[in-house]
This record gives C-alpha cells, structure tokens and sequence, in this order.
C-alpha cells in the first residue's frame, strides 16, 4: 500500500525554471549606465577594497533596476563587466534575491507580506481585496502596467501588521477594507499617499 | 599546537586546524560532503555536525577551529540524530535514480546513508522536477535533480581554474546549479568537477553507461601525457569483454599527491587514453607478414650482429616516452656494446601549457632521457634519418616514433621528420628496419620487422617528470596477448648478440641503473613508492624546465 498522496502534478507544478530569459531575443535592449548612474555607480564601488569589488553587486544591481525598472541579461552583463566578475556570478544574485525583477514590472509594485504577524492580522483579506480590485493575481502585473502584486516575506514591521510596501515606501496597518482606497489614492497621487514607517515619522516630527 | 579529545582519543593539531581536520589525524572519518581540503571552506552541506562540550548546539566539523582542551563527540546519540536529520533533508528532493545513475556505487549520499543514515523516509510529497541530462561541456552531464547544491564545482571553477562558469540560481528548493545560458563548461580542467561531486550530479560523458563502477579495478599509476607526471589511478575492467569491445581501460582519476598534482589532472591526460585498446600492434610481422618473436629476435640479431664491428651504421631512435629501465638498456646494448649511434631527440611541437599542471613537453619522461644523455646532444633523430637516407646508416630501429609525424599532435603540414615517400625510400635503403611500438602507424607499415610492444599501462618502470622526481608506473594490467614489453625484447636481443645482461626485471634494471647514475644513487623501487622521490641532485635542465 502507497502512503503516496494523490496530489496534483502538471507541467508548471514544483517545477524548477530559470526566469532569465536566456535567447538573444529576450536579453532586452542594450543595457548601458547613464552618465548620471555610473557616477553613482563609481561612488559605491569606492566602499569597497579593490581587491572587493565583487561586493558592490547589489547595489550595482538596484541601479540597474532603477534604471531600467527590471533586470535583463545585457543589464546582467553590463554590471558583470564593471564589476570584473562572470555573469554567472551576478545571476546567481539576481535569481536567489525576490527583490529583483526579471521582467517588467508596473509604476506601483506592491508587496503584501504574508509572515505570520500580517497573515495574523489578515494579509491574506488584503491580498484577496487587491486581487479583487487589479483583476491580478499575486506575480501579475495589470493590463496598463500600473500595479504590479506580489506576496513576500517578512518587512520588517510586524508590529504594524499587516504591511505592504509599494516600491521602496512602506504602508502600514493597512485593513483589508482600505485596500482597495489605497489603489485609488496611489492612482490619484502617487506613493506620497504612503504612511511610511513609522519609527521613520515619528523621528521626523521629534526633530520637528 | 592545541590538543584536543575526539571520540576519547587524545590529538594534538597544528594551530588553525578545523576539527574535521583533527579528526582525520586520530583516524576517525567525519562524513562531508562539501568540504573539500583542495578548495575554500563553504560549510553549507551541514553533514559534518559533531557535539561539541560546552557548546549548547551541534556545530560543523568542517569550519569549527580546534581550541585547547576541546572535547568532541562525533558519535554521540546528539550527533548521530543530527547528521542523521541534515540527511534526510539533503535526501527530500534527491531523485530515486540510483539504478541508472553512473554515480551508483561510488556516491556519497549512498554511502553515507548506509553509515550515518538508516531511517524510514517521511518525505511523501511531490519531488521537486529539475533538468535532466544537461550536456554542459564537452566531457561533463549535468543532472540538475541529484544535485545537494554543496558548491564543490562552483569553487573549483572559481579558485582552482578561475574561470568561473558555475553558478547557483533560484532559491530554497528551486535552487539549482547551471552555468550562465549559452556558456559551456569547457576549460582544460573540467574533467576534475566529476571527481569532486559527491553525488551523481555531474558525470563523466566519455564514461557515462560503460560500466557499473563496481566492476572496475584500479591501479595506480603515472600519467604519460606530459612532462609533469601527474599521479594516476587507472580504472579498468578485464573479465567483462562484451563491454565497450573489450576496451579494458574505461577511465583515468588523479591520485592525490601533494608534490605533483594534488587531487587534479587535465582532462587532456584524464581523456586521452583510447590508444591503449584502440589500433594496437598485435602481431609480430615481417614486411607485412605475421612472424613470430623466436623468428625475429633471431633475424634482427643476426643483422646486427653483421654490423657489429661497425656499430656507426646502425641508428637507434629511442623515444622519451619509454621508461628510465628501458633507455638505460638501449644504451648498454646499442650504444655500449654495439656502438651504434642512439639518440631519444625527436622533433617535437611544443603542445598547450599553463602554470598550473599541463606541461608544453608531452613526453612523461624527457628528463630520463637527459639524465642518460641520450638527449640528442650529439645527433637527434633527424640526422639519423638524414644519414639511413644518405646510405650510412644500415639498420636503424625505431622505438615508438612516426616519422612521419612530429612528436605531438597532427603533423604540420602533413609533414614529420619525413614524408611518406622517403618513408619508402628509406624502408628500401636500409638493410634492416625495425619499429617497435604500441599502434598501428605510417612507420609501422614501411618497417621491415614490427614488434608489438606493451602500452605504459601494462609494464613496470619508472619516469623523471620535470620537477626531477623520480615517478614509478607500475604495471596496472598484463600486455595484449603477444605483445611484449620493450625491456623484455631488449634483454633477449642481448642475450641473442652474446652480451647477456643478468638483469631479470625492471626492479633489477633500476638497480643497475642507480650504480652508475649519480643522481639516482640510493633509490629503490620501495623508497619511490606510489608518490616517487627527488632525484638526489636535480640536473640543470630540470631547474631551468621548473616554473
């Protein structure tokens, strides 16, 4: 007798598959620096030992993605040749971290975390209020390239539970009925329309 | 230098060491998968875990350095439960390949669950589905689902070759090893991710389905495909003739030594061992008719013996590729008690090489050959052949060699030493012509007499790699039937020319030999061992040849 559970198995389900697009046709536009980011980019790799230079990948990588808004493989190749490490080296980087796109993303990435003090304090409604209202599902990103939805792991703001973040602003005690507001009024104004953190505010208003 | 206590055995360690390494000092074995003493510490297979006192968790052997006065438990219940658990996890997603994966028999996980493991399986959900039989280079299968991700090859290729092709992408259990799309696993060095895979992720595509691995026999050797000498183990299989058409040889492993190639080889010396069961000389032949040995020792002495008290007309190419035995009696027999002229100076183009293992001179032994002077100081085979076509030479044997070839490779241009129509001419010049050797070539089929001659593999003997150590080859499997070793043919044209050597054995030889070869005094086949020995004063070649 199999203790075997019959479970579902299709072509998609558990199956590993790199997300880098790996043709020529996929590679994306020419990726270079602007004048403006290879300034930057020369900053950060001053804070590191040459013989480190390895070490500015991340964020040699987020001003790609600032750049370009995700991660291609000439944008891989572009920072594998300034940095003077293989290509191999920098995807490994891009495919192991979630905070990396490989494909296009919208104006508004938003990002529920599912940990468990949001799903807690039912991140799973906010999730579901959001897909609701884009007409997405967690990984989609919508018709107009507005919003893009993701589920990830913990924000570090538990206690403010549960907390999206859209972009690089944090949202906090967002209740699964103000979800869909938040939509409209990132719409109507943009990420200003973010609480922020909170420790972030509150230090703001001491300084006065 | 700490001491410590491993499993109640008192050991004391130099400063710096890891547990892991203590352990191996007092004996006892700490199972590993990543860790590898040839490449940086990673510490991420977490199979290692010993209990260490006044520690409150399990740490890893691997990267944990040994303190004064150190206590350590490797089987202690806390330790066996946790290696035991870091195995069931590494196994969750491992594929049930094991009767069609080459790995079968020499895999780790399979080992080490018979040893460490033992437990029922409680992992009922659906595997993990990765690539399959991923050909990523020329020599190396990957298997995406067998891989337990402990990095080995990722090192290797970053600090051993440098070159940098692997890579671990995705996370958690979507992470896989892969290379970069539309890179190839291809650098001299490639071969050696094969042997430091634990599991049967990469396998060997020139191996893959030969043989199960507990068929083959191993012997120990040295590689012959350049002047470093790197130690081998040849895997062969004897009794089994209806696998791969009777090829006895299936594959080549370094073997570690730590003063020639440490645990790596090139996969030039790793795949280049086909000759040895393909295109072999199998018969004794005398201008295109089988003979037999008694006819031709008989014949050859007798023409020789003709030219004895004109020994300037008989020419000897001898060939670096034979052992220090053999030179040394092509030298007491031609140029001692013939007085012919020898030579082992053969043209060669200088093939690949790079600081690390891989040598431009591709013969094992060109230093055995200085060492005996027979290096062509005085003439090489060129004007050997130059004067046999001139008529000034009558008999000229050839040991090995095409001449119509260049010592390595192709010829360039399709040309050797000469082309194939003075080849004739000379087969006709010449009153006596004889090529011994192991294949089939141009040299063999214009000589008068062909000797079938044993491979390297299947004689003893000893070679001078070009650091001047003194490397024995062993003899890891007996001849074709009917071919003989060249020392054997040698000893019984001695015999024939009434110049009996006493010397029954290459053990004998060598002894003979380090009597009157200054830098050889004192070696014996015990004292070179399966890792050889210096040469008591290294020539000046060799310090020059040296990087």
């Amino acid at each position: 007798m199999s203790f075997h559970p019959k479970m579902a198995y299709d072509a998609t389900f558990h199956k590993s598959a790199r997300t880098l697009d790996e043709t020529d046709k996929g590679a994306g536009p020419p990726f270079a620096y602007t004048a403006e980011n290879r300034a930057r980019f020369d900053q950060i790799v001053k804070r590191y030992p040459p013989d480190r230079r390895r070490s500015a990948v991340l964020p040699a990588l987020y001003l790609a993605q600032y750049q370009q808004g995700y991660i291609t493989a000439n944008a891989i190749r572009h920072v594998a040749e300034l940095l003077g490490i293989t290509r191999a080296d920098v995807e490994d980087v891009v495919s192991f971290y979630t905070m990396f796109y490989t494909k296009p993303v919208g104006t508004f990435v938003v990002q529920v975390c599912r940990t468990l003090s949001c799903a807690l304090n039912g991140a799973e409604r906010v999730t579901e209020e959001l897909t609701a209202k884009l007409g997405i599902t967690p990984g989609q990103t919508d018709a107009s390239g507005t919003f893009t939805l993701v589920e990830v792991e913990c924000l570090g703001a538990c206690d403010r539970a549960p907390v999206v973040m859209v972009n690089d602003g944090w949202h906090e005690c967002l209740k699964p009925e103000d979800a869909s507001r938040l939509v409209d009024d990132l719409r109507a104004r943009g990420e200003s329309v973010l609480s922020g953190c909170h420790h972030v505010v509150e230090l703001k208003k001491k300084a006065g | 230098m700490p001491a410590l206590t491993i499993d109640g055995t008192a050991i004391e360690c130099p400063d710096g060491s890891t547990v892991i390494q203590a352990a191996e000092r007092a004996g006892i074995f700490i199972p590993r998968y990543c860790y590898h003493p040839g490449l940086s510490i990673a510490g991420n297979c977490r199979i290692c875990l010993v209990e260490i006192e006044k520690y409150p968790k399990l740490q890893i052997a691997c990267n944990t350095p040994v303190t004064e006065g150190m206590t350590v438990h490797t089987k202690s219940a806390k330790a066996e439960d946790g290696r035991r658990a870091v195995l069931e996890f590494l196994l969750a997603n491992h594929p049930l390949d094991c009767p069609v994966c080459d790995q079968s028999g020499e895999c780790d996980l399979q080992n080490f669950y018979m040893n460490f493991g033992l437990y029922d399986p409680r992992f009922r959900e659906q595997k993990v589905k990765k690539k399959k039989a991923v050909s990523i280079g020329p020599h190396v299968m990957l298997d995406q689902e067998r891989c337990i991700l402990c990095s080995r090859c990722v090192r290797f290729t970053d600090e051993i070759t440098k070159t940098g092709e692997f890579g671990i992408f995705n996370r958690a259990d979507k992470a896989e090893l892969g290379l970069y799309p539309g890179e190839r696993l291809d650098n001299p060095y490639s071969g050696n991710v094969v042997d430091i895979c634990p599991v049967g992720a990469l396998t060997d595509q020139d191996f893959r389905f030969k043989a199960r691995v507990w068929y083959l026999s191993s012997a120990p050797t040295v590689c012959n495909g350049c002047a470093q000498g790197c130690n081998v183990d040849i895997h062969y299989v004897l009794n089994r003739p209806h696998l791969n058409d009777g090829a006895r040889v299936l594959r080549v492993k370094p073997r570690y030594n730590a003063d020639v190639n440490q645990w790596w080889m090139c996969d030039e010396g790793r795949y280049g061992f086909g000759w040895i069961d393909k295109g072999r000389l199998t018969k004794v032949r005398h201008r295109g008719v089988e003979s037999t040995w008694e006819q031709a020792m008989a014949a050859i002495a007798a023409e020789l013996t003709k030219l004895r008290w004109n020994g300037s007309r008989i020419g000897v190419i001898a060939s670096s590729q034979l052992t220090n035995e053999e030179l040394f009696l092509i030298r007491e027999i031609f140029q001692g008690a013939l007085g012919a002229q020898v030579t082992a100076a053969f043209p060669t183009r200088p093939g690949f090489s790079d600081d690390f293992l891989i040598k431009a001179d591709k013969s094992p032994n060109t230093l055995g050959t200085t060492l005996l002077a027979l290096d062509g100081a005085t003439h090489d085979a060129a004007t050997l052949v130059d004067e046999a076509l001139q008529g000034r030479i009558e008999a000229l044997w050839v040991f090995g060699h095409d001449l119509t070839k260049l010592g390595d490779g192709p010829p360039i241009n399709n040309v050797g030493l000469i082309n194939e129509e003075s080849l004739r001419e000379l087969s006709r010049k010449l009153g006596l012509f004889v090529f011994s050797g192991t294949n089939e070539n141009s040299t063999a089929s214009w000589s008068h007499w062909v000797l079938p001659t044993a491979a390297y593999v299947e004689k003893d003997g000893t070679f001078v790699n070009c650091h001047g150590r003194v490397q024995r080859i062993g003899r890891a499997f007996p001849p074709v039937p009917d071919c003989r070793e060249d020392w054997t043919i040698l000893l019984e044209i001695a015999r024939q020319l009434n110049h009996p050597l006493a010397w029954q054995n290459p053990q004998q030889i060598f002894q003979g030999l380090t009597e009157v070869l200054p830098p050889l005094a004192g070696l014996t086949y015990e004292k070179i061992g399966s890792l050889g020995a210096p040469l008591a004063h290294t020539p000046p070649a060799a310090e020059a040849a040296a990087p």
